[in-house]
């Protein structure tokens, strides 16, 4: 059996394509090309489906082996010591969740922008942090910065919570 | 980007300079939940590995200890357990097929997806 979408079978595919609407192909050709055509695009379609539908049963993900946790804690047959360790499970794994959620909240309002950044980098408060010299330095790079068309800070804590941020499903799944 | 390489991520960034105090905090309770959540997904492994029940327990406690389960599940129900454990033997099967069982061996089979 041809494997399906590989390339020799798509190359054909395509010349199969190209014949059926030629003016010099016959109707008979051209009908019976049009329901193979069909065929293979219902083949696909078919195999797709059964691929997923595949891959649904294999996975056990880290979600349904949690729901898997919480149900076996609550059958009858479940001895009292491996409920009480679901349960510890579960109540550590909320506050970890509850943990990541709190944590992203402080990374969304922390970053810094860039306008915000520039305001800053010229202010007093510059000035106190890090002294005359090495506050002209930070605002002529905040500056630069700007000019360049950043829209954020590019200090390392700002740059690792975007990148934190971008991946944040990876926390909180 | 996988848990462990983010987790990297928030300790260098809570080690760096730019990093303001809230979040320091932050990171260093979300970090501390996390450590508690990993002993006790070890620990309900740990469980789960020892109360797995398999097939040869499960025979015995039905030949030597029926009146245990006449009093867990009534007479009818200690027969209904006898015969599922000896039919369970007699298929080849090497657990006990109750829910607890039957669940904690697939989460077991998978556990390195809890660990995450």
């Amino acid at each position: 059996m041809d494997k399906p979408e590989t390339g020799e079978k798509r190359a054909l595919i395509d010349k199969l394509k190209a014949m059926a609407i030629s003016p010099s192909c016959c109707p008979e050709l051209q009908k019976a090309t049009l329901s193979y055509l069909s065929a293979v695009a219902f083949e696909q379609v078919a195999v797709k489906s059964f691929l997923a539908s595949l891959n649904e049963a294999l996975d056990l993900s880290q979600q349904t082996l949690i729901e898997k946790v919480r149900d076996m804690a609550v059958t009858p047959t479940c001895c009292p010591v491996l409920r009480h360790a679901a349960k510890t499970y579960l109540s550590a794994l909320t506050a970890e969740k509850n943990a990541a959620q709190n944590l992203l909240k402080e990374l969304e309002s922390d970053i810094s922008d860039i306008n915000h950044l520039v305001a800053f980098s010229h202010s007093d408060r510059a000035v106190q942090k890090f002294g005359a010299e090495r506050a002209k330095i930070f605002a002529a790079n905040a500056d630069a910065l700007k000019a360049s068309g950043a829209k954020y800070c590019n200090c390392f804590a700002c740059t690792t919570a975007r990148e934190v941020l971008a991946e944040k499903d990876v926390l909180l799944d | 980007m996988n848990k462990h390489t983010l987790i990297e991520k928030l300790k260098a960034m809570a080690a760096s300079p730019s990093a303001s105090d809230p979040v320091k905090q932050a990171v260093k309770v979300y970090l501390a939940a996390l450590a508690v959540e990993q002993v006790a997904v070890n620990n309900l492994i740990a469980v789960l590995e020892d109360n797995v029940v398999d097939v040869d327990e499960l025979l015995l406690e039905v030949e030597h200890d029926f009146d245990h389960l006449v009093k867990h599940f009534g007479v009818e129900g200690a027969k209904i357990f006898a015969e599922n454990a000896r039919a369970l033997k007699a298929a080849g099967a090497k657990y006990c097929n109750c829910m607890a069982c039957t669940v904690a061996l697939e989460i077991l089979d998978n556990k390195d997806v809890l660990r995450g």
